[in-house]
C-alpha cells in the first residue's frame, strides 16, 4: 500500500484559525500526525508584564473571542484572591450569567460547524440562526456580541435590571424549544450525522486522563470533571450544576455533550435571573493589589482554564500565565486520528473545538 | 471527592519526604491551594512522582524568568480533585531540570514552550523541537529584546533605562 504525507492547513474549513498539520497516510487510513503551531503566536503573556493590572483586563479579553469572558473572569478572580477582595453577591450571579451565555453561543457554534463539515447545510444554518438568539441577547445586555467586557476587579460592569430580566427570559424561552425539540433530536437521530460521527475519532477515558484532557472532549469519554463542580467559583456551588457525560468518546458524543450543556446553561441562567439578589455590582473603587500570587480556575466553554498570577505591589504584574483547554487537545488528535479515514480528519479536528488564538496566545 | 483536610494531609505527606518549604491556604468552597518550594531542583521528578501517587494531574507549568533574585523559577501546577498544588523549583540562568513527560504526558508542550521562550533547558527529553517560534528565532528572544511598547514609553517610564542598565551590567 502506498503511503504519502498530506499537508493540511494552515487554513482549513474545520479550523477557525490557522494551524498546520502533516499527516502520514497509508491508502485511505491516517498513520501519523505532526502539528506545527505558531502562526498566531502574539506573545500576549509577555505583553501582560508590560501593561498595568487594569489595562491587562482589556488585553486578556482579546486572547480569544469564543471564550473571551472566561479569561478576564479568571484573571479578576486571581487579583481578588491576592487582594482579599470579596465580590458582592449580585456580581457573582451576574458573572455566572455572562459565563453561561458565552458557553451556549460557543457550543452552538461548534456543533453548527460539525453540520457544515458533514454537508448538512440546512442544519448548519438552522443552528447558527438559533445561536443568533444568544448573540442578540449579548448585544442587548452587554453591548457586544463577542467580547462582553463584563468583568472588573471586584465585580462586574454590567447590570440586568427588571425589564432586561424579562427580555433575557423571553430570549431563553425562544431558544430552548428550538434546541430541545428540533436541534438535539436531529443530532440524535439523523442518519447523515450519525453515520459520519458515531465511532469516529475515538479516545477513551483513561487516554483522556493520560493526555490531561478537560471539558466536553473528556466528558464525551465519560470523564466527569467540570470546574464548576470540582472547584466551584462565583455561585456555582449553589446551582447544582449537572455534569453532562457520554461514554463512547467519539465525535458524536463530544457534540452531544456540547448540545446538552447549552440546555444546562439555559437552566443556570434562568436560575440566576430568578435568584439575582439586590446589591452593589463591585466591591468598590479601583483597588490596590498588594504583592502575592494566586491560582484560579474556571470552566471555559472548552474546559478548564487555569490562571497563575504573581504581583509585586506595583501596578505591573510580575507574571500572568494561563493554560487553555485546547492546549492539551491538540496532542490527543494523534489518538483520535490514527487509524481513521482521511475524510474524517475535518470532523475530528472540529470535535476538539480547536482554538488556536487561545493555544498560542 | 477528597475533603480539604484529606488533601492537606496527602500533600503534607509528600512535602515531608522532600527537602523544601510547604504552605497552604483554603477558599470558602473548601478547596485547597498548596505550595511546595523544593530546596533542590534535582528532587523535581521524585516530587512529581509522589504527587502522581496521591492522584495529582498536571494542570500547567509556569516559567518565571528574569526574577530580581537572579534565579529562574519553574512552577508546576497540579490538580487533586479541584484543589491545586504548586511545586516550585529554582534554576540558575541557562540551567536545566529533568523532564516529567514520562510521568505526565501533557508536560510535553509546556516544556517545549518554556524552553523556546526562556533561557531554560530540560534534560531527558526525546523531542525538543520548537513549539511556537520558528527555528530561526533565537532562544529567550522575549527576555533579550526590547519591545516597541517599552521604547515608545521611554519618556514617561523608567523601563527602557532599567532594561539597558541591567543588560549592560550582565554583559560586563
Amino acid at each position: 500500500m502506498k503511503s504519502f504525507d498530506m499537508p493540511v492547513g494552515p487554513l482549513h474549513l474545520s479550523l477557525e484559525e490557522p494551524m498546520y498539520f502533516r499527516i502520514d497516510v497509508e491508502g485511505e487510513e491516517v498513520a501519523g500526525i505532526e502539528i506545527t503551531a505558531g502562526h498566531v503566536h502574539r506573545g500576549i503573556e509577555y505583553l501582560t508584564a508590560k501593561r498595568n493590572i487594569y489595562q491587562n483586563l482589556a488585553l486578556i479579553e482579546r486572547v480569544c473571542s469564543l471564550c473571551s469572558n472566561s479569561h478576564p473572569q479568571a484573571y479578576c478572580m486571581g487579583l481578588e484572591k491576592i487582594a482579599g477582595i470579596e465580590v458582592p453577591e449580585r456580581a457573582q450571579y451576574l458573572r455566572v450569567i455572562a459565563d453561561e451565555i458565552k458557553r451556549a453561543a460557543s457550543n452552538m457554534f461548534n456543533v453548527a460547524i460539525l453540520a457544515h463539515i458533514v454537508g448538512f447545510e440546512s442544519l448548519f444554518m438552522h443552528v447558527m440562526e438559533a445561536r443568533e438568539i444568544m448573540q442578540d441577547t449579548k448585544e442587548t445586555v452587554f453591548g457586544n456580541r463577542m467580547d462582553l467586557a463584563a468583568n472588573v476587579i471586584g465585580g462586574v460592569k454590567f447590570d440586568i435590571a427588571e425589564d432586561r430580566i424579562a427580555y433575557v427570559i423571553a430570549q431563553l424561552n425562544k431558544l430552548e424549544p428550538i434546541l430541545v425539540k428540533e436541534i438535539i433530536p436531529l443530532y440524535e437521530t439523523n442518519s447523515s450525522i450519525l453515520s459520519r460521527t458515531r465511532g469516529v475519532g475515538l479516545i477513551n477515558r483513561d487516554q483522556c486522563i493520560d493526555y490531561g484532557l478537560m471539558g466536553p472532549v473528556a466528558r464525551g469519554s465519560g470523564y466527569a470533571y467540570d470546574v464548576r463542580t470540582a472547584a466551584p467559583y462565583a455561585v456555582y456551588d449553589r446551582l447544582d450544576v449537572e455534569v453532562i457525560t457520554y461514554p463512547d468518546g467519539d465525535v458524536w458524543s463530544r457534540a452531544m455533550v456540547r448540545l446538552k450543556e447549552v440546555v444546562e446553561a439555559i437552566r443556570l441562567m434562568r436560575l440566576c435571573l430568578r435568584e439575582l439578589p439586590e446589591g452593589p455590582l463591585t466591591a468598590g473603587p479601583l483597588p490596590f493589589i498588594p504583592a502575592g500570587e494566586a491560582i484560579t480556575k474556571v470552566e471555559a466553554p472548552r474546559g478548564e482554564l487555569i490562571y497563575y498570577l504573581k504581583t509585586d505591589g506595583t501596578d505591573i504584574p510580575a507574571r500572568v500565565k494561563w493554560r487553555v483547554p485546547t492546549y492539551m487537545n491538540w496532542d490527543a488528535l494523534e489518538v483520535m486520528m490514527v487509524g481513521g479515514r482521511i475524510s474524517d480528519i475535518p470532523l475530528i479536528v472540529n470535535s476538539i473545538d480547536p482554538c488556536i488564538s487561545c493555544t498560542e496566545r | 471527592m477528597n475533603e480539604a483536610s484529606d488533601i492537606i494531609d496527602l500533600v503534607a505527606s509528600v512535602a515531608r519526604t522532600i527537602p523544601g518549604e510547604f504552605s497552604f491556604d483554603g477558599d470558602r468552597h473548601g478547596r485547597v491551594t498548596a505550595w511546595i518550594t523544593l530546596q533542590n531542583s534535582t528532587d523535581l521528578v521524585a516530587a512529581a512522582r509522589a504527587l502522581k501517587a496521591i492522584g495529582a494531574r498536571l494542570s500547567m507549568i509556569t516559567a518565571l524568568a528574569g526574577q530580581p533574585e537572579g534565579i529562574n523559577t519553574i512552577a508546576y501546577h497540579f490538580d487533586i480533585d479541584g484543589s491545586t498544588v504548586t511545586l516550585k523549583v529554582g534554576v540558575e540562568p541557562g540551567g536545566s531540570v529533568e523532564t516529567i513527560v514520562p510521568l505526565y504526558r501533557n508536560a510535553d508542550w509546556h516544556e517545549r514552550e518554556f524552553m523556546e521562550l526562556y533561557d531554560l533547558h530540560v534534560s531527558g527529553r526525546a523531542d525538543s523541537r520548537r513549539l511556537f517560534l520558528d527555528e530561526t528565532v533565537d532562544r529567550r528572544v522575549m527576555q533579550r529584546l526590547i519591545p516597541l511598547s517599552v521604547l515608545s514609553n521611554a519618556a514617561s517610564t523608567t523601563m527602557l533605562f532599567e532594561k539597558l542598565i541591567v543588560d549592560r551590567e550582565k554583559s560586563r
